[in-house]
């Protein structure tokens, strides 16, 4: 696949949109809506308006922000579903984890939407277009779709991305920016609204191709401040950067069975290898969490989450582990068949500490705790993650005595 | 048995009780409140075996005997019952039956020869105290006891009565609390730990009683007042060395009107959300202590308050929660705060005299 890539060595930019994000997610969670026309958004019957639509409901010719009342006229037999932001959250930062993991340099600009710059460094780094697919694959590993655009601006890379919706990958290559652009419509660029736009048709300029041929004067006097940028964009010169989101909201990590797991056991098992990982990632990016989330997906796909905020912020499994059994019991019961279970870390605000009267003792057996499981990060950076841990036959209580 | 009783006296007495009855499941007859007849007294006992309640009161007695009926079924339906004489009979086998006017129940009983034998205590050292004194200390000192029974000490309140003094210190490792008062005429010395749960429950409940008794023996101590009867463990383990924790010197101290204070604190507090603690700043040059809280995403809010401090400037925060208690339970006038170091605790007492101490461990800032 690679050999067949022409090299990129231009900045690559990719914009990555997701595809009906809140009805996909509403069908991932709901599989019996999966294939049907479903609407995020107020209620069939009330003032409200569309949040999202599923592609089987754009097919009746609905939309974002259109009344529920004509929508509801538009496909009577719609299934509403209100918005449940947390869930969409959560996904969303599953999708954002994804992203991180290729680049540092992501800016998210929306919940659904965000640029990476993926500009290759050297012919070892992956190539942008080669990035796009690993993502699309992934994204659609979390159940869910998204479209991305490769290009060397991050205007074009939003256009793009946009191309060939849903669960496509439009790639506009270095050089080919204003052919790609030219014949589109003026209000594919972001930034050109109804209000732009009609004030562009009147002065004869209905593409990005006639947008870009203007010259700057004529653009501020016809659009004002913002009009030479608008027509530099058009013709595909956009240096912005991709302004740098570092701040990880939450490190978590799950996994999903290829046989569904019923026995306590083996939970926990699953369990404290997540929590394991979780905080060994904690530890290399020097993060300590407060909030601790455990995620699970039942037999029927139902998927339930379970978080409880602990006292002070940690990145010691041994501190994580009571609390994620606990919740997991909270959303299981032993016995029941599961999917997928997850377990995540987030709360990494200023690490504000209630200080204690008599903190001496516990402090010397935490820093016990710690010096060992940082050997045992060194251990497992040098010989991988299977070369060590702790497997106790009861995985009951944590202390370094139950390893071996 | 069968006895007459007026229902406010029997609710008075239920209620009482009722601070005993256990919860727990696996144990039914603990759930049951204990009745027999004596003489012209019904005497009513319950206990979750770790505190157990004996309280009697007057009544018409036709048929003396004794029964164990559902505690919480019984205080409501007699909570439900207008003022009027109540009569409960348990001459049928099994059953309790009880009338008030026009209003007839029957419930189920449990056996009387299951229920545990309130325990008989012998006291090697027995003082009399205030209840007033009593019920108010405790009150302060309360709100300092440890929940986590990880450190079982820490959730009960140190009790010790020494040449004349009361007093009761509290902790919970976040904050101690340290009360101590003059009691005039009181004679002996004990120390010991009592479950702050009872403490609270005793508290509550001497009422009206003038007089409260403490009998302390090597693994209970017996509260006596009025025709009540409370008998708790007391707690093992050694309490921790208070003085030791209390600071000896300050760097900084601010004296401060507690009312003030207090309703500042409780503004101030409601922008110290999801645990973010309050800072407190005090600047000599400014003259000013000034309360400060911000919550990320929600706001923030600041409040001077004028005072002349001596010392350094120093700027420390705490738990709102814990403050807060701290200036609600302090009763001077004027208060002073004492502080060394934003990691040191800090202190509350009052701007003269003793008596009181509140100490308060800082948050640290990320």
């Amino acid at each position: 696949m690679e050999t067949s890539l022409p090299a990129w060595t231009d900045r690559a930019i990719l914009h990555m949109d997701m595809d009906a994000f809140f009805a996909s997610a509403e069908q991932l969670d709901h599989p019996e809506w999966r294939g049907l026309p479903v609407i995020v958004g107020g209620s069939a019957t009330g003032r409200g308006v569309v949040s999202t639509a599923s592609y089987e409901a754009r097919r009746f010719g609905i939309h974002s922000a259109m009344p529920s009342a004509q929508a509801t006229r538009l496909c009577p037999d719609a299934i509403w579903a209100k918005p449940r932001f947390e869930r969409y959250h959560e996904l969303a930062c599953a999708v954002m984890e994804i992203l991180t993991s290729f680049t540092p340099r992501v800016q998210q600009v929306s919940i659904d939407e965000a640029y990476l710059d993926v500009t290759p460094a050297g012919h070892a780094d992956t190539h942008p277009v080669e990035i796009a697919r690993s993502i699309r694959t992934q994204v659609d590993a979390l159940g869910l779709s998204c479209s991305l655009g490769v290009a060397t601006s991050r205007t074009v890379a939003k256009i793009a991305s946009d191309h060939d919706k849903p669960h496509g990958i439009t790639v506009v290559w270095p050089g080919e920016e204003a052919g790609f652009l030219a014949p589109l419509p003026v209000r594919a660029l972001p930034g050109v609204g109804a209000a732009t736009a009609t004030r562009l048709r009147g002065a004869g300029i209905r593409t990005l191709g006639d947008l870009a041929t203007l010259d700057p004067v004529s653009a501020a006097a016809l659009l004002g401040s913002a009009g030479p940028d608008l027509v530099h964009r058009a013709g595909g010169l956009d240096d912005r950067p991709v302004g740098e989101d570092r701040r990880v909201k939450s490190v978590s990590h799950e996994h999903t069975f290829s046989t569904d797991i019923r026995e306590l056991p083996e939970v926990e098992a699953v369990l404290r290898d997540l929590v394991e990982r979780v905080a060994a990632r904690l530890r290399r990016k020097g993060l300590a969490g407060r909030t601790l989330t455990v995620k699970v997906r039942h037999a029927d796909f139902s998927t339930r989450t379970a978080s409880k905020t602990l006292e002070a912020p940690t990145d010691l499994d041994t501190d994580m582990l009571p609390t994620a059994r606990a919740l997991v019991r909270s959303v299981w019961t032993p016995g029941a068949g599961l999917r997928l279970l997850g377990f995540g870390v987030s709360g990494f605000g200023a690490a504000e500490e209630q200080l204690g009267l008599f903190d001496e003792a516990p402090t010397e057996q935490r820093r016990r705790a710690r010096s060992l499981v940082e050997s045992i990060d060194r251990v497992k950076e040098r010989f991988g993650d299977d070369a060590i841990g702790f497997r106790g036959p009861e995985p009951e209580r944590d202390g370094p005595d139950s390893g071996d | 048995m069968k006895v007459s009783i007026a229902r406010g006296t029997l609710l008075e007495a239920l209620s009482t009780v009722s601070r005993a009855l256990s919860s727990r499941t696996t144990l039914p007859i603990l759930s049951g409140i204990y009745l027999s007849s004596q003489g012209d007294k019904v005497v009513f006992q319950a206990t979750d075996l770790e505190i157990s309640i004996k309280t009697s009161a007057t009544a018409r007695v036709e048929e003396a005997g004794q029964s164990v009926v559902p505690g919480k079924l019984l205080t409501d339906i007699i909570r439900s019952l207008p003022e009027a004489a109540v009569t409960i009979d348990t001459s049928q086998p099994g059953t309790a039956t009880i009338s008030c006017g026009q209003s007839n129940f029957t419930i189920k009983t449990l056996s009387a020869e299951d229920y545990p034998r309130f325990p008989e205590v012998e006291p090697t050292d027995t003082i009399t105290l205030p209840t007033e004194v009593f019920s108010h200390v405790v009150h302060q000192v309360s709100r300092s006891v440890s929940r986590d029974e990880t450190r079982p000490v820490l959730t009960g309140i140190l009790v010790i009565v020494d040449s004349g003094m009361l007093k009761m210190v509290a902790t919970d490792s976040y904050r101690l609390c340290v009360r101590e008062v003059a009691v005039e005429g009181v004679v002996g010395d004990i120390e010991l730990v009592v479950p702050g749960k009872a403490m609270e429950d005793i508290a509550k409940l001497v009422g009206s009683s003038q007089t409260i008794s403490l009998g302390v023996s090597e693994n209970q101590v017996v509260f006596s007042f009025g025709d009540t009867t409370f008998i708790s463990r007391r707690i093992e383990g050694s309490f921790p060395n208070y003085r030791q924790l209390l600071p000896k010197e300050y760097t900084t101290r601010a004296v401060v009107d507690r009312a003030e204070l207090l309703e500042a604190v409780k503004r101030v507090s409601l922008m110290a959300q999801h645990n973010t603690p309050l800072r407190v700043r005090i600047s000599s040059s400014d003259h000013t202590l000034t309360l400060s809280a911000n919550t990320q995403d929600v706001g923030d809010a600041t409040e001077d308050i004028q005072v002349t401090p001596e010392g350094e400037d120093v700027e420390i925060a705490f738990n709102h929660g814990y403050l807060l208690d701290g200036v609600a339970i302090s009763e001077s006038d004027t208060v002073a705060i004492e502080v060394t170091s934003p990691l040191k605790p800090g202190v509350l007492k009052p701007a003269e005299g003793d008596g009181f101490v509140y100490l308060l461990m800082p948050v640290r800032l990320g």
